[in-house]
C-alpha cells in the first residue's frame, strides 16, 4: 500500500449526515431572516461599503428586486442541500455564491459566522455530503482534514491570542464582555459577570479549551472527550452571550470533527438503544 | 461497511494541493495576527479577513452608541435612527460600526445616507457618539454618559465614496 492509498484510506461518514442537516438548518436560520431588510441592507446605494478582496458593491449594488432573486436562490441551494442526494453539492454552491454576494455587500463587518459558514460549505464539497445511508459507509477523509485545518485555525488563532492578553486569563475581558450592550447583556451573564471567581474560571477555561484544541482533536483519545467539552462551551455561549448563529454552525461541524472510529461506536451503540 | 469507496487517485494530488493551499493561508494570517498584535492589523487587512478569528480578544471597558439630530424647521429634533436603520446584526445596528463612533473618513457617508432618507430633507445632521463606562453585574444604563459631538454635516453637501462612486 502506498503512502498515498494510507492518506487516502476510507473512513466511518455517518457525521457528514448530521453535519449537513444542522449546516442546512441553521443557514435557513440566519438567511431567511434576511429579506425583512433587503432593501435597507443589500440594495441601498447611499450606505452600502465595499471591502476588498470581495469588492463587488465597487461595480455592482444590488437593486431590492435582484437582492431578492440572489436571497431567494441561496434559500432554495439551503432547502436543496436539506433534502439532500445528487443536486446537494451543486445546491452548495449556489448557497456559499449567493451568500457570499450578500455579504459583500455587508463590507462593514464581515461576521464571524458568515465566514465559518462559507468554510464549512467548502469542506463539505470535498465530503460525500451527497450520499445517502451514510451511517453504514465509509469514505474518502479529504473533506475531514479540510474541517480539521479551519476548526484548529479558528480555536487556535482565538485561543492563542487571547493567551497572551493578560485580562483573559484572570476573567476580566471576559467579565467586560459578558455585559457588552449588544453581544453580552443576557440575564445569566449579567449576573456572572460580577462574580470574579466564576469569569476567572471562565475565562481559563475559555483559553484552555481553544489553545489545546489543535493539540487534542488529533487524538483518538482526547479527541470525544474535546469535543464534548466544546459542545458544553457552545450551549453555555448560547445562554450567555448574544453570538448569533456561531455556536450553532460551529456545532453542525462536530460530527465530522469526531473521530471515525468513535463517531462509528457512537452509532452503533444509539442504533442499539433505540426502542424496537 | 457496504462500500470503502475513497478520492480516485487523479484527484488527489489537487485535493492535497487544495488542502495545503488553505493550511498555509491559515498559517499566514496566524504569523501575520501575531507579528503585528491582535487587533492592529496593517497587512492584507481586507484578505486576511477570511481567516482573522479574533473574538472578544480585547478588554472593551465601555458601552457606545450613536445618535443623532437634524435640523428641520429652525430646532434640532432627534433623529430615531433605530427606526431609519432597521436591519441589524449580533453587534448592533450597521451605524453602529466602530467606523462611525469616531471621525473616520466614513462619518460624513452616514450623515449624508441620514440626510437622504429623511423626508423633508433637513438643513443639517449632527452625530454624537454617547458612551459610558461598563459596570459589571448590573444592567448596562447610559447614566451620566460622555457625549461628544463627531460631526455636523450641511445636508447641502455631496460626498463622493472612498471608491468614487457619487452617493
Amino acid at each position: 500500500m502506498s503512502r498515498m492509498d494510507r492518506w487516502f484510506a476510507p473512513e466511518w461518514a455517518g457525521g457528514w449526515t448530521l453535519c449537513r442537516w444542522l449546516y442546512a438548518g441553521i443557514g435557513l436560520s440566519f438567511h431567511g431572516p434576511r429579506i425583512q431588510w433587503i432593501a435597507d441592507a443589500y440594495a441601498d446605494h447611499g450606505f452600502l461599503f465595499s471591502r476588498p478582496p470581495l469588492n463587488v458593491p465597487d461595480w455592482w449594488i444590488m437593486s431590492p428586486a435582484s437582492a431578492t432573486v440572489v436571497w431567494a436562490l441561496g434559500t432554495l441551494g439551503l432547502l436543496l442541500v436539506l433534502w439532500g442526494g445528487r443536486l446537494t453539492k451543486p445546491a452548495l454552491v449556489v448557497w456559499v455564491i449567493c451568500s457570499t454576494l450578500l455579504v459583500a455587500h455587508e463590507g462593514l463587518n464581515w461576521k464571524a459566522y458568515d465566514r465559518l459558514h462559507a468554510w464549512v460549505g467548502l469542506a463539505m464539497l470535498l465530503g460525500p455530503v451527497s450520499e445517502r445511508g451514510l451511517s453504514t459507509k465509509a469514505r474518502s477523509p479529504a473533506g475531514r482534514w479540510m474541517m480539521l485545518l479551519i476548526f484548529c485555525s479558528l480555536y487556535g488563532m482565538t485561543g492563542w491570542t487571547k493567551a497572551l492578553v493578560p485580562g483573559w486569563w484572570s476573567g476580566e475581558v471576559l467579565a467586560y464582555h459578558l455585559v457588552d450592550m449588544n453581544f453580552g447583556h443576557q440575564p445569566l451573564g449579567i449576573w456572572l459577570s460580577g462574580i470574579p471567581w466564576a469569569t476567572k474560571a471562565m475565562g481559563i477555561a475559555t483559553v484552555a479549551f481553544e489553545g489545546l484544541f489543535p493539540f487534542l482533536i488529533f487524538s483518538r483519545r482526547t479527541n470525544p472527550w474535546l469535543l464534548a467539552v466544546g459542545t458544553l462551551f457552545h450551549l453555555s455561549l448560547v445562554v450567555l452571550m448574544n453570538v448569533g448563529p456561531f455556536s450553532i454552525i460551529t456545532l453542525c461541524a462536530y460530527p465530522v470533527l469526531l473521530h471515525p472510529e468513535a463517531g462509528q461506536r457512537l452509532w452503533a451503540r444509539l442504533r442499539r438503544a433505540r426502542p424496537a | 461497511m457496504t462500500d470503502a469507496r475513497t478520492t480516485v487517485p487523479k484527484l488527489r494530488l489537487p485535493v492535497l494541493c487544495l488542502v495545503g493551499l488553505v493550511g498555509a493561508y491559515f498559517a499566514l494570517c496566524m504569523v501575520l495576527e501575531f507579528m503585528e498584535g491582535p487587533g492592529k492589523a496593517k497587512t492584507l487587512v481586507g484578505a486576511r479577513s477570511f481567516g482573522q478569528w479574533n473574538m472578544f480578544t480585547l478588554k472593551a471597558t465601555w458601552n457606545k452608541q450613536l445618535k443623532a439630530q437634524a435640523y428641520q424647521d429652525g430646532e434640532w429634533v432627534s433623529v430615531d435612527l433605530p427606526e431609519m436603520y432597521k436591519a441589524r446584526w449580533e453587534s448592533g445596528p450597521r451605524y453602529q460600526r466602530p467606523a462611525f463612533l469616531r471621525e473616520t473618513p466614513l462619518t460624513p457617508l452616514l450623515a449624508q445616507s441620514i440626510c437622504q432618507r429623511m423626508d423633508p430633507t433637513p438643513r443639517a445632521v449632527r452625530l454624537y457618539r454617547v458612551r459610558w463606562k461598563r459596570k459589571l453585574g448590573e444592567e448596562q444604563k447610559s447614566d451620566r454618559p460622555e457625549v461628544t459631538q463627531l460631526l455636523e454635516w450641511p445636508c447641502s453637501r455631496r460626498i463622493r465614496r472612498p471608491q468614487g462612486t457619487i452617493l
